[in-house]
């Protein structure tokens, strides 16, 4: 017995689609499983980044003496992209004098670029958690939330890396297959 | 004045702000926790209330909070009290625009020294003036021949003494001497990110926030000023700078704490230095309402000129 549409204009036609249609749920799916390879590695960029960061707001604080908005503002107009505007916006509000905590305006501004950003939930919240350490008391205590920072993100970013290959193949293919799967089970 | 208040904390600076009080009129701002809001007005202290009205009684006066005191010490030191250690062990801050906020609160002490202070819960807020051309009639004292004398500025606290000397420094360098500035305080030049806010002349090289005998030196050595400028010397190691100076045929120009000659005589380093005579002239000072009340100009013997 015949299916229909196996043969003839329409037949053949349907079949174009069903090609078409198979080809799209595998380039989506591996698509998606490619992007989130690109995440891992956008999210390594992104920690580095950060930590290089740190490392220069520590010797603006450490040999300098500059106040909070002054060396963040330093930093926003050093770096482009997200984290250049994420310095730039902390340094502004700081200058308007109108809220009374520094963590305050730190968090509230990494709540805005959550969406954004390649960081997990947790990298961020480790970013918050320094940010409520910063103005308060005195030099020591500076370096010492800046060395806790650099040590946190460090054992999280050499885990990262740790992992990166199988992570960015375990996506990968992961979308692929997730492709295929899916394909078996709409025809 | 709103450069003034944005320091305070957002309550308080509502209050200053709705009081139409301006900068010129007033001189300082004291906060104490639990304590009423002061301000001193043109050397008159009032009270304010929470509606931003100006009272005599005490009573009427709004009671200032321990979070209000902590959000304006947040914003005194911009947030980042690390930055001002060295200013907190010596009890004052000073913000953009050349104020000065004396501290007091909790010391910190290590080794017989303060460390640190904590339990902030006093401040007192000094509006630094700049008043141009007051020192129009001192000016002709402090120049014979052509040549710059070396002068001492001798008030009490708040008598205009740094107010007085800014304008002595912006005059001199307009009219063509070259001017260092150590500016230990930064009250004389009120530098901000290194750019001077007042107006100091324009042949002037300021060292900000550099203690006043090392900076001198340095001053000397990097810059050739023909006048060296300090506020509120003291100490043996002032001294020894200033001899420096003069030794290298720079003038000077400095302020000192004090009422009177006869007082200044029987303080141990100053005394010696006017003995030696050298200064060449004092220009005593009094507490004014627009800080530059001149009460006598004297040569280096303490005769009045």
């Amino acid at each position: 017995m015949r299916r229909q549409g196996g043969f003839g204009p329409k037949g053949s036609a349907a079949v174009i689609l069903k090609w078409i249609g198979s080809a799209i749920v595998i380039v989506s799916c591996g698509g998606m499983g490619f992007y989130f390879g690109a995440e891992v590695e956008r999210r390594i960029r992104e920690l580095r980044q950060l930590r290089e960061i740190m490392f220069l707001l520590r010797g603006d604080v450490r040999y300098m003496r500059s106040p909070l908005p002054e060396a963040i503002g330093r930093i926003g107009e050093r770096e482009s992209g997200m984290w250049g505007r994420f310095f730039t916006s902390v340094a502004e509000e700081l200058a308007g004098f109108d809220v009374p905590d520094f963590g305050q305006v730190f968090g509230r501004r990494i709540n805005e670029i959550r969406k954004e950003t390649a960081l997990n939930r947790q990298d961020l919240e480790l970013l918050v958690r320094f940010g409520e350490m910063l103005g308060k008391m005195d030099m020591e205590m500076q370096l010492n939330a800046f060395d806790w920072y650099l040590e946190q993100s460090g054992e999280r970013l050499d885990k990262l890396v740790g992992q990166a290959d199988k992570q960015i193949t375990l996506h990968k293919s992961m979308g692929i297959l997730a492709g295929v799967f899916l394909l078996i089970v709409l025809l | 004045m709103e450069g003034v208040v944005r320091v305070l904390a957002t309550g308080l600076r509502g209050m200053v702000l709705k009081s139409g009080l301006t900068k010129e009129d007033v001189q300082e701002i004291r906060l104490r926790v639990g304590g009423p809001l002061i301000v001193n007005v043109k050397g008159q202290e009032c009270f304010l209330t929470k509606d931003g009205k100006i009272s005599s009684k005490c009573e009427e006066a709004y009671r200032v909070s321990r979070s209000e005191m902590r959000e304006t010490v947040e914003y005194i030191s911009n947030y980042s009290m690390y930055a001002f250690e060295e200013e907190l062990r010596q009890g004052y801050i000073t913000v953009a625009g050349g104020h000065r906020i004396g501290i007091c609160g909790k010391t910190i002490s290590e080794g017989g020294k303060v460390r640190s202070m904590k339990y902030i819960s006093f401040l007192n807020i000094r509006i630094a003036h700049e008043v141009k051309g007051c020192a129009d009639k001192v000016l002709p004292y402090l120049r014979e021949g052509g040549q710059i004398k070396n002068t001492l500025f001798v008030a009490s606290p708040g008598g205009g003494k740094t107010t007085m000397l800014r304008d002595v420094i912006r005059q001199l360098s307009c009219s063509g001497t070259t001017v260092g500035v150590v500016d230990e305080r930064s009250e004389l030049a009120a530098c901000y990110q290194g750019m001077p806010q007042n107006d100091v002349g324009p042949r002037t090289d300021v060292l900000d926030c550099c203690p006043k005998a090392e900076g001198m030196l340095l001053l000397i050595r990097s810059m050739a000023p023909e006048l060296v400028a300090v506020d509120e010397i003291g100490s043996a190691e002032d001294v020894r700078a200033l001899h420096y100076a003069i030794g290298c045929g720079c003038r000077l120009m400095a302020t000192v704490h004090g009422a009177s000659l006869e007082e200044l005589r029987k303080k141990p380093v100053l005394g010696e230095l006017m003995q030696e005579e050298l200064f060449e002239r004092y220009v005593l000072l009094e507490r004014k309402s627009d800080g530059c009340g001149v009460r006598a100009v004297l040569d280096q013997k303490g005769v009045r000129l």
